[in-house]
């Protein structure tokens, strides 16, 4: 009677345990490509540009963003649609919520850009990222400081690829 | 649909203003003030100072060493006075406690107000009240310190500062259900004015009126408060109490090596009579190694090792409990000597640090 | 009766717009450049998504003197991201409008160190800020004071 009252008790429990454990599964996902313009004239510095997504967008439909359990991001691809634009010395790419910090994803340095990579260094640190993409929306901010004016607008344009897991 | 057209036209007023303070701020190398410039004042702190402790909680632990006491007597040079009293003390050692909290942080006036304590038990052997009185009263109750303190650091200009610092501190072998007359307290003051010719380098002189090494004195201090180029390397000097070197292993880890003279003048309840007070004057040289670290966010910890060296261990009998100067060279009478063996010691503390 | 209903619906809609309006303006005072009271560096602060962020956009001393380059975020906590470009770093980060001149819920990084302070702003008056930076509790803070800066030359 004990025994099988024991027995009883640890499957309960170790079901508990296999719930609160369950497996993160996988997310295929597409390259996230934004597009966003920074309005000009655009002077001699520090200048912004900022894109406001929904990641619910990029995911499959049976998924949940509340559901996204672990957050990376494999690559982020910087580039600007206008040629004739003067190249500027760096970027910096944040991302922000309107629940959450502003975070530092990464950036590129100017010997990159000098050798036509507009890839992003990333950070090594993004633990943050889950709750960043679980909030309403997303905004991703890129800090670029141009060499010298552009009296135009500049299109810029973003290429995430996510390495996205869930729970069920 | 006019409420419609009223809703976009404020909308696009309201883009417009934006677009229109974008612009404003675009080229920065020709900026002016909108109004006046604010004032520059010099920083209190420089770049690679070791964490200001705003709460430290610390546990302090000597190793056993030898304790000799003479007989009460009048003035003697050292060299006369003979042993009276002798035994080992297996165990010193105690908690220490401080707190130093901003009341005003500004730019031009930091002023902070602070409380400190520290408990000091002695473990000796042979301590019986009738053949080592001395003796017996350190063993049968613990040294204490409880103090009040406040430090005033006031810039004069994006350079020059002066720092003013008064502490009121209340020792002696009080219980806290037996305190002694507040009449004993020791008022201690310093101040300073100094310099910081650049971000990494600060240097003040001033004077004190101090009871670091046991008795009175008036003494002069220099501080001085540097870290090398590479924010590796530096120095945190408030000559005579302390004198460190310092190493930044990484952001989160400082090694500092040197001295810091310690010490107080306690009344003992025990030995006190006829309204006079009998105070132990104590003082030691503590050189060591310090380990400071980030354990997380703005909690660090620190570790020391090193040699606690005598000083002086003497005691003076007040008079109604008046304070008086001897400075380095009177001659009033001491009322015993007592002589330590060194002894390593060690600490343990954990604080609330601001960078 | 009705018509009573509609205009007073359209009524109350236009005084809670414009209330909105109005406290959004009040709240982009914060916006613009702004100097510290070091005089080492300008801030640029901006409204992205609704709250305010800061951004360092002129540096008194930008090269550092060790290395002979740009100076960068040397002392991030997070090793990957040492190398950043300090022109440009954002430094107030998440600051919310909450009336009556002061924004919160912010922080500011300190790039001397690389400690995240919280933090609270008070506009003083049109062109002067007091920022307080502070661990936890106000008390464990400092106060400074920062001026706007203009372009006088570019205005008129």
């Amino acid at each position: 009677m004990i025994n099988s009252f024991l027995k009883t008790q640890f499957i309960a429990l170790l079901v508990i345990v296999l719930w609160g454990c369950g497996k993160s599964e996988p997310i295929q996902t597409d390259v996230q490509k934004l597009e966003t313009i920074a309005v000009g004239p655009l002077f001699e510095g520090v200048n912004t540009a900022t894109v406001e997504f929904d990641i619910q967008k990029l995911l499959p439909g049976e998924v949940k963003k509340d559901q996204l359990s672990e957050v990376r991001i494999k690559s982020i691809l910087i580039g600007l649609s206008n040629s004739e634009a003067p190249v500027p010395n760096s970027f910096t790419v944040l991302l922000a919520s309107p629940n959450t910090s502003m975070k530092e994803c990464g950036f590129i340095k100017e010997e990159s850009i000098k050798m036509n990579n507009y890839q992003v260094s990333l950070a090594e640190e993004q633990d943050f990222l889950v709750e960043i993409l679980q909030d309403n929306m997303q905004t991703l901010v890129i800090d670029f400081d141009l060499k010298e004016d552009w009296f135009d607008d500049l299109t810029v344009t973003a290429a995430i690829d996510w390495e996205l897991k869930f729970k069920k | 649909m006019k409420l419609k057209t009223l809703m976009c036209s404020l909308f696009l007023v309201h883009l417009v203003t934006v677009a229109q303070d974008e612009e404003d701020y675009s080229i920065y190398d020709d900026l002016e003030y909108a109004d006046e410039s604010s004032t520059t004042f010099v920083s209190p702190k420089i770049i690679g100072l070791s964490p200001n402790r705003f709460i430290n909680v610390a546990w302090d632990v000597q190793s056993p060493y030898t304790i000799n006491a003479s007989d009460t007597l009048g003035y003697a040079p050292d060299a006369s006075w003979s042993i009276k009293e002798t035994s080992n003390v297996s165990y010193t050692g105690g908690l220490r406690l401080n707190a130093n909290i901003p009341v005003i942080s500004r730019n031009n006036v930091v002023w902070q107000m602070g409380a400190n304590y520290m408990n000091t038990n002695f473990s000796i052997d042979e301590a019986d009240p009738t053949n080592e009185p001395i003796l017996s009263e350190l063993n049968s109750r613990s040294l204490n310190t409880g103090g009040l303190f406040t430090t005033v650091f006031k810039p004069l200009n994006d350079k020059q500062f002066l720092i003013f610092q008064g502490q009121a501190d209340y020792n002696g072998n009080y219980t806290f259900t037996d305190f002694h007359s507040f009449v004993l307290t020791k008022y201690s003051a310093a101040i300073l004015w100094g310099k910081s010719p650049h971000d990494r380098l600060q240097w003040a002189i001033g004077a004190t009126r101090t009871y670091r090494v046991g008795e009175l004195n008036y003494v002069p201090i220099i501080m001085y408060n540097w870290t090398s180029k590479r924010e590796k390397w530096g120095t945190e000097i408030l000559f005579p109490a302390r004198v460190h070197g310092k190493y930044w292993m990484n952001k989160n880890s400082l090694i500092m090596f040197g001295y810091e003279l310690e010490g107080g003048s306690y009344h003992l309840a025990g030995l006190s009579n006829n309204g006079n007070s009998f105070e132990l004057r104590r003082g030691e040289v503590r050189p060591r190694i310090e380990w400071n670290r980030k354990l997380i966010g703005f909690f660090w910890l620190n570790a020391q090792v090193g040699a606690r060296i005598n000083y002086g261990f003497t005691y003076d009998e007040l008079e109604n409990g008046k304070e008086f100067f001897r400075g380095f060279f009177g001659q009033q009478e001491i009322s015993a000597f007592s002589s330590l063996g060194t002894s390593l010691y060690g600490l343990v503390g954990i604080s609330f640090v601001s960078l | 009766m009705k018509k009573f209903k509609t205009l007073a619906i359209i009524l109350a809609g236009i005084f809670l717009f414009t209330s909105m309006i109005g406290e959004t303006e009040e709240g982009d005072k914060l916006i613009g450049v702004w100097e510290p009271s070091n005089k080492k560096i300008y801030l640029k602060i901006d409204k992205i998504s609704g709250k305010y962020y800061g951004k360092i956009v002129w540096l008194r001393e930008p090269i550092d003197p060790v290395t002979g380059k740009p100076k960068t975020d040397k002392n991030n906590p997070d090793e990957s991201l040492k190398d950043v470009p300090l022109k440009g770093f954002r430094m107030l980060k998440d600051f919310v409008y909450k009336g009556d001149g002061e924004w919160a819920d912010g922080t500011i990084y300190d790039p001397q160190n690389g400690s995240t302070y919280n933090c609270v702003i008070k506009l003083r008056d049109d062109n002067t800020l007091d920022i307080r930076g502070y661990i936890g509790l106000k008390t464990f803070g400092r106060t400074d004071v920062w001026k706007r800066l203009v372009n006088k030359k570019k205005k008129k």
